[in-house]
């Protein structure tokens, strides 16, 4: 299964939202913001690399504990470099080799938000309650729709006692998790852990699980 | 043959029509009509129905070996078969409906690649760029008789906290030192040139061929500040030297003790 994280505004948690997706699928988190990479890396091979021909996709996963990564470079140099199309050939060879694939996808709607969504079988958009992250979910939705990544679930994050889930699901026309406005996740992400394990227990980790188990249901469920 | 799964739920008044087309054979072209007593309101894009969709259902194809998922609502209530599909003919591969591919979504959404202008990058990382772009061709080429570019000994070009001037071992760039070296060898042989004229048509013609005047000052100021950076390159170069002469590690002391 490949699952491409996209969300259109950026700041909205993609990054932390494909973390710990993959962390609760036992999935391999690869990092596709070409040039604002975001996940934690090391040294050693990452996706520019891959794009440039320069290294096999499965030799420059890093893997888990806590999570199984394939991490970006971060010059730009190198995001120019390699050839952005390759990024579907590496991402399906990751599926081949370890199974599920979760894609963090950057802000925009370019074809690095596109790339993942074609290769993709479903999709999870985040969101904050904010208008204008909710009206860029929106234009990526359609995107996901003409490159046949069906929408799995929303994510609703940085949710606070104002959010309206209901009204976030009737405008994306999709189910909504909510993930709670909690210093907890933030942390968890900073020091390159998954919520459940840096936190478990806590609300947030429950979003995260939860939103695992309705992904799966969706997406297995749906799979030929 | 096509497998039709088909529902319908009815949500605060509408009633929602999902239809999952299989195919294990050929691409097959499909036209899938509305059974309950409605309009369909069919999915729409920018305001316009999708193409494929017209008010009594949906024409499209079904991908060989693969499926084809369709929604729409409708106001009539659900019944148990919403929907009737016809089977039409076998649509040969080029005119597959999910014929596009990652070029073509590369080229309808454009290249997300930085534009070469905003890489900051050392010179040989600009010249081994596999893919100029065509709206930036006038790109910084002035860096090398540029001193203030060059790696200096207290601030080489590894020391920088930014990548703009590390070198990238990714795009095949040299080595900055001895990119550096070569700079500074070419600007010595301008002023060498300039240097040895005696004559007034040597003058010319050294003048011509090293660029004018105004290039013979830059590289008078150049090698200027190059002298300096290599008088204290050398400092440091013969300190480093000394250390290394200096020591005498017992390394098969060290190695008898781990």
């Amino acid at each position: 299964m490949i699952l491409a994280v996209t969300g259109g505004k950026g700041g909205v948690g993609k990054s932390t939202v494909a973390y710990n997706l993959a962390a609760n699928l036992d999935a391999v988190v690869v990092d596709g913001d070409l040039g604002m990479a975001d996940l934690p890396a090391d040294h050693g091979p990452d996706l520019h690399d891959v794009l440039a021909g320069r290294a096999d996709p499965i030799e420059a996963v890093r893997e888990g504990p806590p999570v199984s990564i394939l991490p970006c470079g971060r010059s730009l140099a190198g995001a120019r470099a390699g050839d952005p199309t390759a990024l579907v050939s590496a991402i399906e060879a990751v599926e081949r080799a370890y199974g599920d694939v979760v894609v963090d996808s950057p802000a925009g709607l370019r074809a690095d938000v596109g790339l993942p969504l074609y290769v993709a079988d479903a999709c999870v958009l985040v969101t904050t309650p904010s208008e204008s992250a909710v009206t860029d979910a929106v234009r990526v939705r359609e995107l996901a729709r003409e490159l046949d990544a069906g929408l799995a679930r929303v994510v609703l994050n940085r949710a606070d006692d104002g959010a309206n889930p209901d009204a976030v699901a009737a405008t994306l026309g999709a189910p909504v998790t909510t993930v709670p406005d909690d210093a907890v996740v933030a942390d968890a992400q900073a020091a390159g852990q998954p919520v459940c394990r840096a936190s478990p227990g806590t609300p947030a980790c429950q979003a995260f699980r939860s939103l695992a188990d309705a992904v799966e249901r969706v997406c297995r469920g749906h799979r030929p | 043959m096509v497998s039709v799964d088909a529902s319908a739920t009815a949500i605060d008044g509408v009633t929602l029509v999902t239809v999952s087309l299989d195919s294990d054979g050929p691409a097959r072209r499909v036209r899938v009509e509305q059974r309950l007593d409605g309009p369909v309101w069919p999915p729409r894009c920018e305001g316009e129905p999708e193409r494929g969709w017209d008010e009594s259902g949906y024409e499209g194809v079904v991908p060989a070996d693969g499926r084809l998922a369709l929604g729409y609502a409708t106001p009539a209530p659900p019944a148990q078969q919403p929907v009737a599909v016809e089977e039409r003919e076998v649509v040969p591969d080029a005119e597959d409906a999910a014929g596009e591919d990652a070029t073509a979504v590369l080229q309808r959404l454009g290249d997300p690649s930085p534009p070469r202008d905003g890489v900051p990058a050392p010179e040989a990382t600009v010249r081994a760029d596999p893919r100029p772009d065509c709206d930036t061709l006038p790109a910084a080429e002035e860096t090398p008789d540029d001193p203030g570019h060059v790696p200096s000994p207290e601030h080489p070009a590894g020391d920088e906290s930014t990548d703009q001037t590390v070198p990238d071992r990714r795009v095949g760039s040299t080595n900055p030192v001895t990119d550096w070296l070569d700079g500074v060898e070419e600007r010595v042989t301008t002023l060498e040139r300039l240097d040895a004229v005696e004559t007034v048509p040597e003058a010319t013609t050294a003048l011509q061929s090293t660029g004018g005047l105004a290039a013979g000052r830059r590289a008078a100021r150049a090698c200027a500040a190059d002298r300096r950076r290599l008088l204290s390159v050398a400092d440091r170069a013969r300190r480093l030297a000394d250390r290394i002469e200096a020591t005498d590690p017992p390394l098969s002391s060290l190695e008898r003790l781990t």
